[in-house]
C-alpha cells in the first residue's frame, strides 16, 4: 500500500516507509495511552497497540526512540478488562 | 435544560424525536454516538460532545473540505452547537475492520482508502486547521506517559507529584522518566520534520492536520 501511494504520487517508497514508521509510532503511542486510560473494552486492543509500536520501534525509522518506547511499554500496567 | 431535554428538543425539531436509539461503541473520547432507527427503517447517527470545545463545527469544515474534493463523507442532517448535538447521515455498520474479516476484499478497500489518501495529498489543505508541530505531535504522545505508573527510578508516581500528572507538566518539574521521555520525543519528533522533502511534508502535513482537526 504505501508503494502504491507513493507511486501515485510520484514520491520515494523507502522516504514514505519512514515517515509512516515514525506517523504510526507516535499515534499509537497516544492511543495505547487513550487505551491505558479508558480500560474496560479497550484492553481488547491494547495488544495490537502494543505490537504497533514495538514494530515501528524496531524499524529503521524508530531507532532513536526505540529505548524510550521499549522502557514505556515495559512501564504500563496491565489495562483491566471488564464485561461491556 | 438537561441534556435530555436538550436532546428530546434537537430531535423533535429534525423530526427524529420517535425513533429507537441504540448506544453505539464509543471513540476513546468524550463523544457519545446513538444510532436513532425511525419507524420506517431509516437510521441516522446522533453525536454528542462536550459543550465546551466541541468539535462538531471543525467536523463540519472538514467535511465540506472533504465533500468539496470529490470524497465521501456523512451528510450533516441538523446540528446545535450551543448543546453540543449533531444528526448525521448514517454510513451502516460495515466498518473497513468487518467488510475485511474475511480477508477476500482487503486489498481491495485498503486500496481504496490508499486512492482517498493521495487525493487529500494532492489538495490544497484547507486553512484555519491546527498545524502539527514538532511540539505537538510530542504532546499528543502524552497519555502514554500518564499512564505509566511509577517513574524510572522506581517510585510511584504519585509519590512524584500529587497526582498523575500530564507529561508536558512532569517535563517542566524535572521528574525522572517523564522529563527524559518528553525530552527524547521533542527532540526526535523535530529532526524528522525538519528533514522531510517538500512533497512527504504536505504529504504529513496535511494528513496529520486533517487527523488533528477530525478528531
Amino acid at each position: 500500500m504505501i508503494g502504491r501511494h507513493a507511486a501515485e504520487l510520484g514520491w520515494d517508497e523507502g522516504a514514505l516507509a519512514r515517515q509512516v514508521d515514525l506517523l504510526s509510532l507516535q499515534r499509537n503511542l497516544r492511543v495505547l495511552g487513550l487505551f491505558q486510560r479508558f480500560g474496560g473494552r479497550y484492553a481488547a486492543f491494547v495488544p495490537r497497540c502494543r505490537a504497533l509500536i514495538e514494530a515501528c520501534a524496531n524499524s529503521p525509522a524508530g531507532a532513536p526512540l526505540r529505548e524510550v518506547c521499549l522502557k514505556a511499554l515495559e512501564a504500563l500496567s496491565p489495562v483491566e478488562r471488564v464485561a461491556p | 435544560m438537561s441534556v435530555d431535554a436538550d436532546i428530546t428538543a434537537f430531535l423533535q425539531r429534525l423530526g427524529w424525536h420517535k425513533a429507537m436509539r441504540e448506544a453505539m461503541a464509543g471513540d476513546a473520547s468524550s463523544r457519545v454516538y446513538t444510532r436513532l432507527r425511525a419507524q420506517d427503517g431509516g437510521t441516522a447517527i446522533l453525536g454528542q460532545a462536550p459543550v465546551e470545545g466541541s468539535p462538531h463545527p471543525a467536523f463540519r469544515r472538514i467535511a465540506a473540505w472533504l465533500t468539496a474534493q470529490g470524497l465521501s463523507t456523512p451528510e450533516v442532517y441538523g446540528h446545535d452547537d450551543v448543546a453540543g448535538l449533531m444528526l448525521l447521515e448514517d454510513f451502516g455498520p460495515g466498518g473497513v475492520d468487518v467488510l475485511t474479516a474475511d480477508g477476500a476484499r482487503e486489498a481491495e478497500l485498503y486500496g481504496l482508502a490508499c486512492d482517498v489518501l493521495g487525493a487529500v495529498a494532492r489538495a490544497e489543505a484547507p486553512v484555519g486547521l491546527l498545524e502539527m508541530t514538532p511540539e505537538g505531535m510530542a504532546d499528543m504522545a502524552a497519555p502514554l506517559f500518564e499512564a505509566i505508573p511509577r517513574c524510572a527510578r522506581g517510585r510511584p508516581w504519585w509519590s512524584c507529584a500529587t497526582s498523575m500528572r500530564p507529561t508536558w507538566y512532569t517535563c517542566r518539574s524535572g521528574r525522572a522518566f517523564g522529563r527524559w521521555a518528553c525530552w527524547i520525543f521533542r527532540t526526535l519528533f523535530w529532526r524528522p520534520w525538519a528533514m522531510i522533502s517538500p512533497p512527504s511534508s504536505m504529504m504529513c502535513g496535511v494528513s496529520c492536520r486533517a487527523i488533528c482537526a477530525g478528531s
